[in-house]
């Protein structure tokens, strides 16, 4: 990889993973400096990573800083063990976009991660996995569970409504 | 082994002729049987009467097809929404939701849940991120700069510890080059007789003047690096000579009193003169001082024996190392293809000597001493 790939990667690459991370973490300035740090890293290995795999590495590098970064802050809250109801609030929200963002909230770290892979970058299982360091199987239940957790949160809002 | 047929066995054999089980063989032997027996014929035909027929029965098969889509709704649900349904299931499952309206429903909820990108979200900076071109650097290039830089850290190391060295040797000699100038200018006025003695006694003793001189010199120096003991021992030198000859014209002391001054005044030129001469002293005075501390009591000519040599081993070593750092500079010229020069210049206005280095792009001249 050159340096001219390197700077089509962050024309190509910097705003996906910046959004990845932003919704992940809801901290903008945390997640500039987790792109940040993971172009840093792809520019000092830039002459072992192929320009075919860039996006994967980035993404990669990214989700695992990520990962450690919350680990650091014990962030971490389970969909699964949260009722529902306890977010059936007065609130009126305005469109399902709102709804999503803070469905995506409430689910546990490794299935919003997954779940935004899979429908903001369209990558396979066995891409996330990859990314990730889960199995294909796994990914795919994550994704199952954070599906269901979504509808029935969406479901949930719409019957209160 | 053909079977034989008779009353207790018939019915076996009936059986098997309405199966179609008997071979040609048997069946002759069966009608033969039969027209012996008439009675037996009859239960036959009664027998082939039983034959049932297939009834045609429906039964509603696509209740059991949708046993799995109710019972795992929601995963095919899942399933259908992220293409992980085979073909032949899509299509049972796309037919069961449109004949279920409540299960339609559900699945549109699913389809809700399907993140679309937000592209309001963008990286603000995304030009620092990016990096300039790598420029290749040619090998001449970096050979040149690292042959200067490594000339400069050996020189900087080098007069570092040469400037380390000298800098407690100049300020001995400054301190030992005043006391000699004042020792010589008040040498005249304090041991005036002893050495107009010693220049009478020369004469007299029909030495050369270049002796006289060699001795006043002597004298000179010794007065210059010796303090009160070196004196005595010229005293000492002093009385033996004037008694051996002691009948002495006045007027001669009166010319030698006369000429001891030049005398003295052409060794201080020569001291104040010649900065290499001053050094020597330098030197021999600060050896001296080391070794008058020991109780030595050796003679004049031992001890300017003695820090003769010395100074020579001094000067030498740094002749070496000059000697040393120039074969090396002519051999990275060599190597590099380049002109570099390294000259030692002794500049006698700031009496110092001084170290120019000289090729192309670079040159720096730094003072040694």
């Amino acid at each position: 990889m050159n340096t001219v790939e390197y700077n089509k990667s962050v024309d190509k690459y910097a705003d996906g993973m910046f959004r990845f991370i932003l919704k992940n973490i809801k901290d903008e300035d945390k997640a500039r400096d987790i792109v940040q740090d993971s172009f840093e890293k792809l520019w000092r290995n830039i002459e072992n990573v192929n320009y075919q795999k860039v996006k994967s590495y980035l993404f990669t590098t990214a989700y695992h800083t990520m990962i450690d970064l919350i680990r650091k802050e014990k962030r971490k809250e389970d969909f699964e063990n949260v009722d529902v109801k306890e977010y059936s609030h007065s609130e009126q929200y305005s469109d399902l976009k709102e709804v999503l963002n803070i469905a995506l909230e409430k689910l546990s770290d490794i299935q919003r991660s997954v779940i935004l892979l899979r429908d903001y970058e369209g990558y396979s299982y066995a891409e996330i996995a990859e990314i990730t360091d889960l199995s294909e199987s796994q990914v795919k239940v994550y994704i199952y569970r954070a599906r269901k957790n979504l509808k029935s949160f969406i479901g949930s809002i719409e019957t209160l409504v | 082994m053909m079977r034989r047929i008779d009353r207790h066995n018939y019915e076996e054999f009936f059986l098997d002729y309405l199966e179609g089980n008997l071979n040609d063989s048997e069946k002759k032997n069966l009608e033969s049987f039969l027209a012996l027996n008439p009675d037996l014929k009859e239960e036959l035909d009664e027998m082939c009467l039983l034959e049932l027929e297939e009834e045609d029965i429906i039964f509603d098969k696509s209740s059991l097809k949708q046993i799995p889509f109710e019972t795992d709704f929601e995963d095919f649900c899942v399933a259908k929404l992220e293409g992980d349904l085979e073909q032949e299931e899509e299509l049972a499952f796309t037919k069961y939701l449109n004949e279920n309206l409540i299960g339609k429903a559900q699945y549109q909820l699913f389809e809700r849940t399907k993140l679309k990108t937000d592209n309001d979200i963008i990286y603000p900076d995304k030009e620092e991120l990016k990096r300039k071109e790598r420029k290749i650097i040619p090998y001449w290039m970096i050979s040149g700069v690292g042959i200067a830089a490594s000339i400069l850290l050996l020189f900087s190391v080098w007069n570092t510890s040469i400037s380390d060295k000298n800098a407690d040797q100049d300020s001995a000699k400054k301190v030992a080059y005043n006391d000699s100038v004042k020792k010589v200018v008040v040498t005249p006025t304090k041991n005036s007789n002893r050495l107009e003695k010693l220049v009478e006694i020369k004469a007299e003793s029909q030495t050369t003047k270049q002796e006289a001189d060699d001795i006043g010199n002597q004298e000179v120096e010794t007065v210059i690096a010796k303090s009160q003991p070196i004196e005595n021992k010229t005293d000492r030198i002093f009385t033996k000579q004037s008694i051996a000859e002691s009948p002495m014209d006045t007027k001669q002391v009166a010319s030698q009193k006369v000429s001891l001054p030049e005398v003295i005044k052409t060794a201080e030129l020569k001291v104040l003169a010649n900065v290499e001469v001053v050094d020597q002293k330098i030197e021999v005075s600060n050896q001296e001082k080391e070794m008058n501390e020991l109780p030595v009591n050796s003679g004049l000519a031992n001890l300017g024996m003695s820090w003769k040599s010395s100074v020579k081993a001094k000067r030498k070593s740094n002749s070496l190392l000059y000697a040393v750092a120039k074969i090396g500079v002519d051999k990275i010229g060599e190597i590099a293809g380049k002109k570099v020069q390294l000259d030692k210049q002794y500049d006698s206005e700031t009496e110092k000597t001084r170290l120019n280095f000289n090729t192309k792009g670079l040159g720096f001249s730094t003072s040694i001493k």
